[in-house]
């Protein structure tokens, strides 16, 4: 061994730990629930440390959002399999309204309003859409994250900003 | 380029994700074609509309708590298994005997871990205290009104330990009085409950995560104190802190 386990816990946490708030928010987007992805994320970063070895350095905010999707995920499996994925408009409204104090009393601004249609995207648009949206990464640390090509983060994200757009402006029509 | 494949590649355009030669025959085909034109504005605007959604979201404190703290164990641990794994085995034969000897004391955390679990989320919160004042007079009687008991609490003001104020805390699933002290920069948090409350049982001096804790008594009741001062300092506030409740629970037995 190279390096004792406690100065590699240390040198993990320089890595993982800045990249908490990412790992914080894809997660709250995709459980759409804050106490489950509270706990998503703390299962991801245990889960990350025992694959730091295969953290080759580069870029970290991507290797640590990879594990957390991955932890979502089955936290959704598992959570579908005890049928207790039911999320109701009710809660929808909470999760858009939570990072924002003031959307309790103008939940019709637009930014809520668009922040309730994202929660209202299924688990494979919403995801990319956050991961470019909100993360800013590039196509292909998304691709990388999904394990999927770039293609499909392409297709994903259009198919996401359509049904945005529809969402938003129901009236509007999207050519074809 | 023609509709179908500007329409196809509009998003990788906006997000710059398309090379040089794609992103000339675009742009071409947008200067030619109004519909495309129109689409693509309309998306540039909904991707502002997106930027302007995004709101970053903070770790909330006590998951951050939580991991760093499940992180520093791992630590130690980390540290104490890998040169002797003999050490282990032993430590897991005095477990096993810990656990057989006592069912209760393995079953629960201790106390010890859930007083400086208890004073970290304290600390975290908005509110350490419900009862916010320097002086006796109003955190003794308040602390009285929330509990079946009434714990005395030493001012100190004189010694550069400043009383904040007073809240009920939930140990052991046991409502008990906590006092939140001020000395330089550090917050001490005093545990009191009388002696022998069902269900406590008594904590040890232990350093645990940086925090320090440190037992005593004062008249009929425990008092244990935590804080990330050093345990020198903390030993000396003991000191403080036990003399002045001598003090008041000689001279003033009830409020």
């Amino acid at each position: 061994m190279p390096e004792g386990d406690a100065a590699r816990t240390r040198r993990f946490e320089a890595v993982a730990l800045p990249q908490l708030a990412a790992a914080y928010n894809l997660a709250r987007w995709i459980c759409r629930n804050e106490a489950d992805a509270a706990d998503v994320v703390q299962e991801a970063v245990m889960r990350a440390l025992q694959y730091f070895d295969s953290y080759r350095g580069g870029d970290a905010r991507a290797w640590l959002l990879q594990i957390v999707r991955n932890a979502a995920h089955s936290w959704i499996e598992r959570n579908r399999a005890a049928g207790m994925v039911r999320v109701t408009d009710a809660e929808l409204e909470q999760v858009a309204a939570a990072d924002d104090p003031m959307a309790a009393v103008a939940a019709d601004s637009a930014a809520a309003r668009l922040r309730q249609a994202i929660g209202q995207l299924p688990l494979e648009q919403r995801e990319v859409l956050i991961l470019r949206e909100f993360e800013q990464l590039s196509y292909r640390q998304i691709a990388s994250i999904l394990d999927s090509p770039i293609g499909t983060v392409m297709s994903r994200l259009s198919r996401a900003r359509d049904q945005l757009a529809i969402i938003l402006r129901p009236d509007m029509e999207v050519p074809t | 380029m023609n509709h179908e494949q500007a329409y196809a590649l509009r998003d990788a355009y906006l997000d710059h994700e398309l090379d040089a030669a794609a992103t000339l025959a675009l742009e071409a085909h947008v200067r030619e074609c109004e519909q495309c034109a129109a689409a693509l504005g309309a998306r540039r605007a909904l991707l502002v509309q997106l930027r302007d959604a995004a709101q970053p979201s903070p770790v909330p404190p006590m998951l951050r708590a939580r991991i760093v703290r499940q992180l520093r164990s791992h630590r130690h641990l980390a540290r104490m298994r890998s040169p002797w794994l003999g050490a282990l085995a032993a430590g897991v034969v005095l477990v096993v005997a810990g656990f057989l000897l006592g069912r209760n004391l393995a079953r629960a955390p201790d106390l010890d871990t859930e007083l400086v679990d208890a004073s970290v989320r304290a600390l975290l919160s908005a509110h350490p205290i419900d009862v916010a004042s320097s002086d006796h007079h109003t955190v003794k009687p308040w602390l009285s009104g929330q509990l079946p008991f009434s714990p005395p609490v030493p001012e100190l003001g004189t010694q550069g330990d400043a009383l904040l104020g007073g809240r009920v805390d939930f140990v052991a699933r046991t409502p008990v009085a906590a006092l939140l002290y001020q000395h330089g920069n550090h917050r001490i948090n005093v545990y009191l409950w009388p002696h022998r409350t069902a269900g406590i049982r008594p904590a040890h001096d232990r350093s645990l995560d940086g925090y320090h804790v440190l037992t005593t008594e004062a008249g009929d009741f425990t008092a244990v104190m935590v804080s990330d001062l050093s345990r020198e300092e903390l030993a000396a506030f003991r000191t403080r802190w036990s003399a002045a409740a001598a003090a008041i629970t000689a001279t003033a037995p009830a409020d």
